[in-house]
């Protein structure tokens, strides 16, 4: 049985815990800074393949993989503490959303005889703590694994089927790479949830119509949902992928400008184009899982592309739902 | 005129990345949230954003208002703005209805089947 010690017993650490301990081939021991937190996951798990910890040094002892579930800020201090516990060839791993920086502080702080493979599942639910995580957390979700050169092809295999065993898809990717990649559709995806939010807020009290409010509200449910968040949270990943969130916001800003250009010209044919583009793109980015019908595809007589939907907790094809664009086609008025 | 933003703002970054990443394969469910209604059909769409054009304008302003505040905030390190604005617009979202997950938030876009008599006849007689 494979030895794995998690440092953190948060979302991220106890849905790695449960899922190692229920996969059967992996024996987790588990700790946490935070003896509140540490109390609640000793209340909410209870299996036999997870030991609890009171301290890290404890924790590691024998581990053959370590994983650090701590925010990225904690990692030299948690390696200063492990540093003479930690056996010889052992595997650390983590879990911090800043690559670059994660590396960089591992690398500085790395105990003798280790040795270190960056990791990032991309996966996440709302809130913080363990009462948020669960054993299913990364089914089918991705994981980044950031490779590490033949030198290291042996432990990186390791942590690739650790993740694996957990139901995860493996990505390999360079911490630049994840960095850019994750700064644009997640980390300043969180600056313009909050944004709008806030933005949304700022309409409804300046006494804009309901109407209008309502309009735009299911879209603003949408884009909104991740503005529930945690603050210390993502005011950390905030400061550890910050260039590559403000290159983001640059590129979004000139997008942005270049459809409100669109927007205020005298025929729609540009604004088309540019949304056009923007749906065709996003066509090609398929859903987790069969997603519930959309509105609007009653309204898409051009789509061709055959897509599988939810309909009344049924499968379905949309093609199924093409005679509603003969109808349209045919004189009827379009919903709005 | 956001999500649109993001959606083509994401485009730009995958064409960025080349072909080893492929945001099809690689985007998150927030992504994918924040970009859902690009889903739409594109001229239905233009049409009900060219119409309000004025509207929508005035949002925006308020909306860019908001970003280059928190972008200032990340900047600067501005640790207690950051927090505020988080804390701040958590609290608003909170008090918003359906906010289960990707999965859930979508089944409040779509028909809901109590409410199927108030389509258009044509769309009931196609489901």
């Amino acid at each position: 049985m494979r030895k794995v010690a998690i440092i953190g017993a948060g979302q991220q650490g106890r849905s790695i815990a449960e899922a190692l301990a229920l996969q059967g081939e992996y024996g987790v021991s588990i700790t946490d800074k935070d003896s509140a937190v540490l109390n609640k996951f000793s209340g909410l798990v209870n299996h036999e393949n997870i030991k609890v910890f009171e301290t890290s040094a404890q924790t590691v002892r024998d581990a053959d993989i370590i994983i650090l579930a701590t925010p990225i800020d904690k990692f030299s201090s948690v390696l200063h503490e492990i540093a003479g516990h930690v056996k010889p060839g052992a595997i650390v791993t983590d879990v911090g959303s800043g690559k670059q920086k994660s590396i960089y502080e591992i690398s500085q702080n790395l105990p003798d005889g280790a040795v270190y493979i960056p990791s990032h599942p991309i996966a996440g639910k709302a809130g913080v703590g363990p009462e948020t995580g669960s054993a299913d957390m990364y089914r089918n979700q991705s994981v980044v694994v950031i490779p590490q050169g033949p030198a290291k092809a042996e432990e990186q295999v390791v942590v690739q089927k650790m993740w694996g065993d957990m139901d995860a898809r493996i990505t390999p990717m360079s911490a630049l790479a994840h960095d850019k990649l994750y700064g644009t559709i997640s980390h300043f995806q969180h600056v313009i949830a909050f944004s709008q939010t806030l933005a949304g807020e700022d309409e409804k009290n300046s006494g804009s119509a309901e109407e209008d409010y309502q309009k735009a509200y299911n879209t603003l449910l949408d884009t909104t949902r991740i503005a529930n968040a945690s603050a210390p949270m993502w005011q950390a990943i905030f400061k550890d992928n910050k260039a590559s969130i403000q290159e983001a916001s640059n590129g979004f800003k000139a997008r942005l400008e270049e459809l409100k250009a669109a927007l205020e010209s005298e025929t729609s044919d540009k604004l088309l184009g540019l949304i056009g583009q923007a749906h065709n793109f996003r066509q090609g980015i398929p859903e987790d899982r069969p997603r519930e019908a959309i509105w609007s595809e009653f309204q898409d007589f051009s789509a061709e592309k055959k897509q599988t939907v939810m309909f009344r907790g049924k499968v379905c094809s949309t093609r199924l739902m093409r005679p509603a664009r003969y109808r349209w086609q045919n004189g009827l008025q379009p919903p709005h | 005129m956001i999500s649109a933003a993001l959606t083509l703002n994401g485009m730009d970054i995958a064409k960025q990345l080349g072909r080893n990443v492929s945001l099809a394969e690689n985007a998150n469910p927030s992504f994918k949230d924040g970009s859902a209604a690009m889903l739409s059909h594109p001229e239905y769409l233009t049409d009900l954003l060219y119409y309000n054009r004025k509207h929508i304008l005035e949002n925006i302003k308020r909306f860019e208002g908001r970003l280059d505040h928190v972008m200032d905030a990340i900047r600067d390190d501005n640790t207690a703005e950051i927090t505020s604005i988080i804390e701040q617009a958590s609290e608003i979202r909170r008090s918003m209805p359906a906010h289960k997950g990707a999965d859930e938030m979508r089944r409040d876009r779509v028909v809901n089947p109590e409410t199927l008599s108030e389509l258009p006849e044509y769309m009931q007689r196609a489901l």
